[in-house]
């Protein structure tokens, strides 16, 4: 066990690096010059030259690229171009609105999911299951900046029960985790459905019934403990899609997160910060996705004693 | 063969229905604009936000353009940027993964951890950053989108590929003396193709999806195309007074990206009965 | 019958097919004793499965259900009980172990887990209590080291070992009925005959009487008491073990036993049954076994013959033995 944790950490080692390659080389593979792009096409040849300098850009590229990675590990990306403050500050101060969308978001998709999927498994076909199914399509049809908009309107808007701007108390947090999570509960709801159906079918589950084991036991314990393992999978790559999701979500109702400072970043070709908020994206997915491996593994009993 | 197919898509009603609203949107994106009276671009600042009229069937948008007509003009767009980035991506993938599949070895690592890299990055997030290097506009959209579906197909393309190189009619084809070329073109590609359909219909949605989500932000499609998630951008601060002009192109996504999912389900079941868990 | 501990009598269990209802189980009638080990013997379709999970009524209500009959256990008809009620026979006075052990055992719970789940459930036993006699189970089942053993989880235990936990859960509230369906049909020889002997002792040991479920012949010589014929749904040869072996009546049990090769006899070809088991959506009027029998006459392929008995408590369903005036004409 502890060698396959060792054997995945020094996997994605180097695809963390190649993710960092990947962000750094974005800015060269802007066409054109990339100073000209930073500082605009009107900028005298002397300030090109000069802004070439300051950020190293003269420099052969594997230098960069390790001065890059140098100052990224240590926190410091630079500085925005549009605020010329760190960009690291920003990045601190708004992590953690953005973190706070994803994880609620995740937590309400897998609560509610799970347990639509769960009660559409065992009412297959019937009235239950064809409602709820049907409603997890719409939800995963539906964009979410739309639902954002949706949820607005009425919650806001005509009822009045939740603000619909900025983040200043819990109050206000309610609206995006559900504008932010709905998509993703169509999307476990029928995973869970789809992994309790193939195991209800099994034939371990005929014998727990020989037994005379309860249908509750059978259905929340039994089936449940072994459909669960490849709902797992699904939340962790969740997380990671809310996590660059959000962005939509932070536009619509105007919190100042992560995901909205890498749109204006890009927006106003602010590379500093684009690089740092794509960087630290990625490499929060790829370390979630190896917890979630991780974890998956431990869970099954068929994996963790080889 | 053929006929037992279409035995069994129609059985399922969703499907029929899914493939029912995809042909009436196609048509729309078509013939559509010939049809309609009214121009889409036309701006009209004293007539905006206005609700539903006989004049303007959907009310009109921020700059007083008629909405209904611009959700026509709309489907063309958001039909075209999808079709064409997932069918490049569907192309290239169905490529690699057949590469990576049927040679192995270390073309097959290759390709595998640069699929891994791609997958590194949820899927938003590889579409902002695509366009964040190119640039926004119909173009690099439907790149942004043709790259990142890129992974998927090649991974499932590939798992196709090896299940099937194993399959005992394959060896003797080899023994015969097939060539590399036919055995691919002939044998591996035409039994991979219903995993291929299945998911390209599915990816059509999320294509959508992303594409109108990226022009929301500004990054995809820019005004004053008529694409539907621009659209929903630019009516957000009209929500309270004329809410149509937001819920017209955001039900007109979700119509669509939900018929793709139905078609989708449909074709998978039509084609192949055992892959009820793809 | 006398103390008879189960009765069936005229069990009738239809499944809903695409075209039709299939009448897997089409009236069927046996009993049991104590101590007696009846063996139900058929080919794959013969309905012989779908009896036994009649008879703890674990047929899945979205395939099919029981349509007719009694089963009557302990006085009453389990047809007519609660399924609470039924909860309580279930793995307690009656239990079932199954024909494949790889996939019957949950994957995510320890061995030692699903032995005591029966006891906590039914003899209402604390957990350390169950563990205890869990691996006093493991003991009796003929596995080495049952301490160790109570903590693996089923993958690491080879398939015969697994079939020997199934026995040992069905035991654990040492059940009246055991039912056995097909138990050795997925394992090595070798461990089948090392099963059909754990059984046999574990019968005398516990008092525990046995429908054993089966289509091997050679398992019905050495485990059974008394053997049932099934075909197409319906019983249709029943005797004592030597009997059958000794005298066949029904033509198709002749059938299935000459079906047998023997070792110590030169063959040119293997004999068979002609024909092939019927569609049950389209069985023969008439005998149901008529288009495959080589002593059919003319009022096989007309009219159903009857389960009869006959003096030494056998039972046939067949023309031949209803009087030569049925037969003949």
């Amino acid at each position: 066990m502890a060698k396959y944790i060792i054997r995945r950490l020094l996997h994605i080692i180097p695809v963390l690096f190649i993710v960092s390659i990947v962000v750094f080389m974005m800015l060269h593979f802007i066409p054109g010059d990339p100073v000209v792009n930073i500082l605009g096409l009107g900028a005298s040849k002397a300030a090109v030259e000069a802004t070439r300098t300051q950020l190293g850009l003269d420099k052969p590229l594997y230098v960069q690229y390790f001065i890059f990675l140098k100052n990224a590990l240590r926190g410091d990306f630079g500085i925005s171009i549009r605020t010329k403050t760190p960009v690291i500050d920003s990045i601190i101060e708004r992590y953690p609105y953005t973190l706070m969308l994803a994880l609620g978001g995740t937590l309400l998709a897998t609560l509610v999911g799970m347990v639509i999927g769960i009660v559409s498994a065992v009412n297959q076909n019937k009235f239950w299951d064809n409602l709820l199914m049907v409603l997890s399509l719409i939800s995963v049809s539906t964009p979410s900046f739309f639902l954002a908009l949706v949820i607005i309107l009425v919650f806001s808007l005509y009822l009045g029960w939740f603000p619909s701007m900025g983040v200043y108390t819990p109050k206000h947090y309610v609206l995006p985790i559900l504008a932010l999570g709905t998509q993703s509960v169509g999307l476990i709801a029928r995973m869970t459905r789809s992994a309790m159906l193939d195991v209800l079918h099994q034939d371990y589950i005929r014998t727990s019934r020989s037994k005379g084991v309860s249908e509750h036991v059978i259905i929340y314990s039994h089936a449940l403990k072994n459909a669960l393992i490849p709902v797992l999978t699904i939340i962790g790559l969740r997380f990671g899609g809310l996590l660059a999701g959000s962005a939509l979500i932070e536009s619509v109702f105007s919190i100042p997160g992560i995901g909205r400072l890498m749109i204006d970043g890009v927006l106003m070709r602010d590379y500093p910060v684009v690089q740092a908020t794509v960087l630290l994206i990625s490499t929060t997915f790829v370390v979630i996705n190896l917890i979630v491996d991780i974890l998956y593994k431990m869970v099954d009993p068929r994996i963790k004693y080889q | 063969m053929n006929v037992k197919f279409l035995k069994r898509f129609m059985r399922r009603k969703s499907s029929v229905i899914g493939g029912i609203i995809i042909i009436i949107f196609i048509f729309m994106a078509i013939v559509g604009p010939y049809l309609c009276t009214q121009n889409p671009l036309k701006i009209d600042v004293r007539n905006k936000y206005q609700n539903p009229s006989r004049e303007h069937w959907l009310g009109t948008d921020n700059l007083g353009r008629d909405t209904f007509t611009r959700l026509v003009y709309g489907a063309r767009i958001t039909l075209l940027v999808s079709f064409v980035s997932v069918f490049v991506g569907t192309i290239v993938g169905l490529i690699l993964g057949v590469i990576a599949g049927y040679f192995g070895g270390n073309v097959d690592t290759l390709i595998m951890r640069v699929t891994d890299i791609l997958l590194a990055f949820p899927g938003l997030l590889l579409a902002i950053a695509i366009v964040a290097i190119l640039g926004s506009g119909i173009v690099n959209t439907m790149i942004a989108i043709a790259f990142y579906s890129i992974p998927y197909i090649t991974r499932i393309v590939r798992a196709s590929v090896i299940s099937i190189r194993e399959l005992e009619y394959i060896q003797a084809c080899e023994v015969i003396g097939c060539s590399n070329f036919e055995i691919i073109f002939y044998h591996i590609i035409p039994n991979s193709m219903s995993q291929v359909i299945v998911n390209t219909t599915l990816r059509l949605g999320t294509a959508i999806l992303t594409s109108s989500s990226l022009s929301f932000l500004g990054l995809g499609v820019q005004p004053p195309n008529p694409e539907w998630g621009a659209m929903l951008s630019k009516a957000r601060e009209a929500m309270q007074s004329t809410p149509i002009a937001a819920l017209a192109p955001g039900i007109a996504i979700t119509l669509v990206v939900i018929s793709f999912s139905m078609l989708g389900d449909g074709l998978r079941d039509a084609l192949d009965p055992k892959l009820k868990n793809v | 019958m006398k103390d008879a501990l189960l009765e069936v009598k005229g069990l009738k269990t239809y499944f809903r097919g695409e075209d039709g209802k299939i009448p897997a189980v089409d009236g069927v009638d046996f009993s049991l004793t104590r101590k007696e080990t009846l063996a139900i013997v058929g080919e794959s379709g013969s309905g012989k499965s779908v009896t036994a999970l009649s008879i703890l009524r674990l047929i899945p209500a979205t395939s099919g259900s029981i349509v007719a009959g009694e089963i009557i256990y302990n006085g009453k008809d389990s047809l007519k009980l609660s399924e609470k009620e039924m909860r309580n026979i279930r793995g307690n006075e009656i239990s079932m172990i199954f024909q494949e052990p790889m996939t019957s055992l949950n994957p995510v719970f320890t061995v030692g887990r699903q032995i005591s789940e029966v006891l906590t459930i039914h003899q209402g036993l604390s957990k350390k209590e169950a563990t205890k006699r869990a691996i006093e189970m493991i003991e009796m089942v003929g596995i080495p080291d049952p301490e160790k053993c109570i903590r693996n989880y089923p993958h690491q235990l080879s398939g015969g070992m697994r079939q020997r936990i199934m026995i040992a859960i069905a035991l654990a509230c040492h059940p009246k009925i055991l039912i056995a369906d097909e138990p050795t049909t997925a394992l090595d020889v070798t461990i089948q005959s090392q099963i059909l002997k754990l059984m046999s002792e574990l019968k005398e040991k516990l008092d525990t009487s046995i429908i054993l479920i089966t289509h091997d012949l050679a398992v019905v010589a050495q485990l059974a008491d008394n053997v049932m014929v099934m075909y197409a749904g319906k019983a249709v040869e029943y005797s004592d073990v030597n009997s059958i072996f000794k005298e066949p009546l029904h033509p198709y049990t002749v059938g299935l036993l000459s079906s047998i090769p023997k070792l110590d006899r030169e063959l040119e070809k293997l004999t068979i049954i002609r024909g092939t088991v019927p569609s049950p959506l389209n069985l023969p009027k008439g005998c149901k076994f008529c288009t495959r029998c080589n002593d059919a006459k003319k009022i096989c392929f007309k009219k159903e013959p009857e389960y009869v008995s006959l003096e030494n408590g056998r039972k046939v369903r067949c023309w031949k033995y209803m009087g030569a005036d049925y037969y003949e004409s």
